[in-house]
């Protein structure tokens, strides 16, 4: 693998709660090369979104954390943002800078008390160092790249006067103000309407071309997966359970819970009066969770004795094409060895 | 906006007049007069009751009339000529009365309210960023304290600690040589000397509970998305908390003014029953005890003057802070 | 209904191994865990007990005076003699007083030549237990001539400790009436303005803020004196109670209302209308176990407010009146500065005031962050 720009390896993120200790990212892998997209799918609760907020560093403070995230900025050493003082001068270098991030709610992203114009300029103030002038015209000029009408006045609104759309766009022009490498878009169009979804989805397409920018999409929606990504990992309970490229998920999904997930997506055109197929059962309570594979409780097929002992590894099965699931050989054969020292996940 | 404006200070006045009513009705509920009173009181220490003397009171402040007429009496020259009428109890005009000390409650609320955002802005925003931590539980435990016990029980430990440890009876608001002198530079800074005691007593309750009120306030805050947004665009932290989560805990801390108003005058009347200090509140515990309806009927509706007027004016301040409420308010 | 059905599909919750709670369980639990509250609960607990009891629990009665001990301080409680030897059961030597010439101030010595052993379950003044049973036997006290004032007397010769426990008793139940009387009105009126709406909620809001700019202190002075002074002290008890609710019921009033509004717009509330639940169904069933939990939280806390502001009242006079005994009552003794200078245990009454508004404190915080289970951050 060359070019690669983001190579996470085995970040695990556990939440010591009340309750016992929350797994929310357990040990998952995966790299991100220059100029791709990248899609996270999974259930709400699977820890799709804690697994990018530890890539950032932020992660609640009481996170217990570990692994390597390693970063491979445009000029410069690699460096491992997984080694980095949470608070410190190079990790705020990279956030907004070289690694930006959107969120799900367009609403409450944004303070209410500012302008739109001040919370973009702040944005490149911090990492472009310009002065006042020249970050207000940048800021003005991104309103307008990415399609709002009369960018300067904008500028001068808070938040509540904008439509959802609009302050999703907002949102991306201040994420994209320094020219970042990475953009990390966590659900960004769940919250807007159908027709605004598309509108958006097209503009980041179109951005990403035009920036040269990679973008790792965390969405549980997989009509956006399908039209906006080349690799999707699919997180089942703070795992990768399978990774594979967008036409092999839809087409060949190897893993029992990927192939549900996908068989309840409602199709257009097929005349069956078929009610639409739901996974069975809902997603076990990831705190204190007994051994062995998480979805064991759901699956349809299976095999008792085992699934329920150990945790399937995530291993490939196939070309460009990996499964943490038994039935697969290739799992069981790797899970064997490590096994027996009680470790899950070897590759 | 101006439309607001305009409804705001017609809803005041409203509040206003419905509180002279109830005060002027509530002091006169009791069975009795003042002048009954006074016989009583006369009769009791032995001297000659002048039935022609009480009948002439009577008449002269209109006690016999009948209650509206009585209000009336006291509400129509109070708004033609802004005129409060006569006190009973002291045989001369309410206002020189009381104008003095309502200054004085004045400028002990403010100088309270003063002092508990100064001291309690900075306590809750150690308190929030430091949860769980030492000096958190510390000041979570001096706050309930402060927030347990009654004013004039600090009022009474101020009083001992200073007449053990000092061996001076601290009191009043003024040295004795400028207790009768007419208004100064001096004998404003004299004033000033004399105020920490009872902004102390009187503000702590006030600051324990804005401590409360603002830390949670500001926990809460930190959770939210605009937080986790600026921190995602590589701010500084001590930048953002004081930008984003500190600026948006100011409205509850000026809305907060008030529910603070109210008790820092109801605070600021038993302290200063128990200091001896000045104010209104010593004098208005006598007028309703005397039931020199006047006297205590103006200062109840005075004090109400002074809180309206703060809530009021924290609804100015909290517009001006938060565009949203601009913008509703607008509209 | 479709929803019913898709339920009815759902596999039976014992097929996973999870325990599942009811809402009270789970506030229960979440209630236990946190110890301080937990151990406030069960002190405020006691202390009614204690207060309920409170003449049995009294070594002497609340209006007994002896003369011979005017401010005498609390008397100390020794085990160990003055020969040096250890006693089991706890003694007091004999108290007598002598006038310092110089001061003009009663002094209080322990005359080691007599003790008197603690006994429980003496005889002493005659009472009547909860207003029927007449006796006269009290947890603790020393033969006479001795005396033992836990914690002293007062100018009168009076027992503190025993006046204490009266007051306390005072001071807990109007606070509890109070609480009642402003929790039916805050209730009705919170209820109306909530579930109504339109009209009636404008007018009841407008009267709340206005209730609530008003200075509550000399709201309460004014209305404490109406009281008259002629009433027996069980009426100015329930007038003083009364004072209180009408000033206090507007913050429930408003709790209800909001919690009211913000539940109606719930989707079960909305599922619930869809599929046909009656009115009264929907208040009795989901509504109110939806926010029984915030008014108890409420009520615990309205009660220390209640108990401050009886306090403050009475200290000022205009409260509960002497002969009757409340800790404001007794606060009034205090309110020389010189004497309690010299006399400092008056001021246990405010100390034991503080405590149990603390406890009360400690327990709504409990209580609220119970109530809402599903919050663990």
């Amino acid at each position: 693998m060359d070019d690669i720009l983001l190579d996470v390896q085995d970040l695990k993120t556990h939440l010591p709660l009340e309750e016992g200790l929350l797994k929310a990212v357990d040990g998952i892998s995966f790299a991100i090369r220059r100029g791709e997209t990248i899609g996270l799918v999974g259930e709400s609760g699977c820890g799709k979104s804690m697994a990018v907020r530890s890539i950032m560093r932020l992660a609640p403070n009481f996170a217990k954390f570990s692994g390597r995230v390693i970063y491979h900025p445009q000029a410069g050493d690699p460096v491992d943002i997984a080694q980095l003082d949470a608070h410190g001068e190079r990790i705020r270098e990279i956030r907004g800078g070289e690694i930006a991030m959107i969120f799900q709610e367009p609403m409450t992203s944004f303070s209410p008390l500012h302008t739109i114009g001040n919370q973009i300029t702040e944005a490149i103030r911090v990492h472009r160092a310009q002065d006042r002038k020249e970050a207000h015209k940048i800021a003005i000029d991104l309103l307008g790249r990415v399609g709002m009408s009369n960018p300067s006045q904008r500028m001068s609104e808070h938040p509540h006067q904008l439509s959802g759309g609009m302050r999703q766009r907002a949102m991306i022009a201040m994420a994209l103000s320094c020219e970042p490498s990475l953009l990390i878009a966590d659900e960004p169009t769940t919250a807007l309407d159908v027709t605004v979804q598309a509108q958006v989805l097209q503009l980041m397409r179109d951005l990403q071309v035009e920036f040269g920018m990679s973008i790792l999409y965390i969405t549980h929606d997989l009509g956006v997966i399908a039209r906006m990504v080349q690799y999707v990992a699919v997180m089942y309970l703070g795992k990768i359970v399978e990774f594979t490229d967008v036409d092999s998920l839809f087409y060949q999904a190897k893993h029992p819970y990927t192939s549900a997930l996908i068989k309840s997506i409602p199709k257009i055109g097929k005349k069956s009066r078929r009610r639409l197929e739901s996974i069975q059962g809902a997603v076990p309570v990831p705190i204190n969770r007994p051994p062995g594979c998480g979805f064991f409780p759901r699956c349809s097929v299976a095999i008792p004795g085992l699934c329920d002992r150990v945790e399937p590894p995530l291993v490939q099965v196939a070309p460009d094409h990996a499964a943490a699931c038994y039935v697969y050989p290739e799992v069981a054969e790797a899970a064997n060895a490590p096994a027996l020292e009680g470790q899950g996940n070897g590759l | 906006m101006l439309n607001y404006l305009l409804r705001r200070l017609l809803y005041m006045a409203i509040v206003l007049f419905l509180v002279s009513i109830l005060s002027f009705y509530i002091i006169n509920l009791p069975p009795g007069s003042w002048i009954q009173n006074y016989a009583s009181e006369l009769e009791a220490s032995g001297d000659i009751v002048d039935q022609e003397e009480l009948d002439f009171l009577n008449m002269r402040y209109g006690l016999d009339l009948p209650l509206h007429e009585q209000y009336f009496r006291w509400v129509v020259p109070l708004i033609t000529k802004g005129d409060f009428g006569q006190s009973f109890e002291w045989g001369q005009p309410v206002w020189p009365l009381i104008e003095e000390r309502l200054f004085l409650t004045m400028t002990i609320s403010i100088a309270s309210i003063l002092f508990v955002y100064a001291v309690s802005v900075p306590i809750a925003l150690y308190s929030a960023i430091n949860q769980y931590s030492i000096g958190d539980y510390f000041f979570s435990f001096m706050g309930l304290i402060g927030l347990a016990t009654p004013n004039f029980l600090i009022a009474l430990v101020f009083m001992i600690i200073m007449l053990r440890v000092f061996g001076v009876t601290p009191g009043g608001l003024f040295s004795p040589e400028y207790l009768r002198e007419p208004w100064s530079l001096a004998k404003f800074w004299d004033m000033l000397t004399h105020l920490p005691v009872p902004v102390i007593v009187v503000g702590t309750a006030g600051t324990a509970s804005l401590i409360r009120i603002l830390r949670a306030q500001l926990l809460d805050e930190f959770q939210k998305q605009y937080v986790l947004t600026a921190r995602s665009k590589g701010l500084r932290e001590r930048f953002l908390i004081v930008k984003y989560p500190l600026r948006m805990a100011f409205n509850p801390i000026v809305s907060s003014i008030g529910s603070l108003l109210p008790q820092i005058v109801s605070g600021s009347a038993i302290v200063s029953i128990v200091l001896g200090l000045p104010t209104t509140g010593p004098l208005l515990l006598r007028s309703l005890i005397a039931q020199d309806t006047y006297a205590a009927a103006s200062m109840l509706l005075m004090l109400s003057v002074l809180t309206v007027l703060g809530v009021f004016l924290s609804d100015m301040l909290l517009m001006w802070l938060d565009p949203r409420i601009r913008y509703e308010r607008a509209n | 209904m479709s929803t019913r059905s898709t339920v009815a599909e759902l596999p039976p919750s014992d097929e996973l191994s999870y325990e599942i709670l009811s809402q009270q369980q789970l506030i229960w639990r979440k209630f236990k865990r946190h110890r301080v509250a937990y151990f406030c609960m069960i002190f405020l607990a006691l202390f009614y007990v204690l207060a309920i009891f409170a003449e049995f629990f009294a070594p002497y009665g609340p209006f007994r005076r002896y003369t011979d001990y005017l401010y005498a301080p609390p008397t100390p409680l020794h085990f160990i003699d003055e020969n040096g030897a250890f006693n089991l059961r706890p003694f007091v030597y004999k108290i007598s007083s002598e006038l310092d010439l110089n001061t003009f101030q009663r002094a209080y010595v322990e005359d080691t030549s007599e003790k008197y052993f603690l006994q429980f379950f003496t005889k002493g003044e005659p009472y009547r237990l909860l207003g029927f049973i007449d006796t006269d036997i009290h947890l603790f006290g020393v033969g006479e001539p001795g005396v033992f004032f836990p914690s002293g007397t007062d100018g009168l010769g009076r027992d503190l400790f025993s006046r204490m426990l009266l007051g306390a008793r005072t001071s807990l139940f109007v606070g509890l009436m109070g609480l009642a009387v402003g929790f039916a009105l805050g209730l009705f009126f919170g209820g109306l303005s909530g579930y109504y709406g339109g009209g009636i909620d404008m007018l009841i809001q407008r009267l709340i803020e206005f209730l609530q700019s008003l200075p509550t202190l000399p709201l309460w002075m004014a209305l404490a004196a109406l009281v008259p002074p002629e009433w027996t002290p069980i009426q100015v008890y329930f007038g003083i109670s009364l004072v209180l609710a009408i000033v206090g019921w507007t913050g429930l009033a408003r709790v209800v209302r909001g919690k009211l509004i913000s539940l109606r717009e719930e989707d079960y509330v909305l599922a619930a209308k869809l599929s046909g639940l009656s009115e009264r169904a929907i208040i009795t069933r989901h509504l109110l176990p939806g926010f029984l939990s915030y008014l108890i939280v409420h009520l615990t806390l309205a009660i220390p407010h209640m108990i401050l502001g009886e306090t403050a009242l009475s200290f000022l006079g205009l409260g509960i009146q002497p002969p009757a005994v409340s800790l404001g009552t007794l606060l009034q003794d205090s309110q020389n500065v010189q004497t309690v200078t010299i006399n400092p245990w008056l001021l246990l009454p405010g100390g034991l005031v503080v405590i149990i508004v603390i406890a009360f404190n400690f327990l709504g915080d409990g209580l609220r962050d119970a109530a809402d289970p599903y919050k663990h951050l």
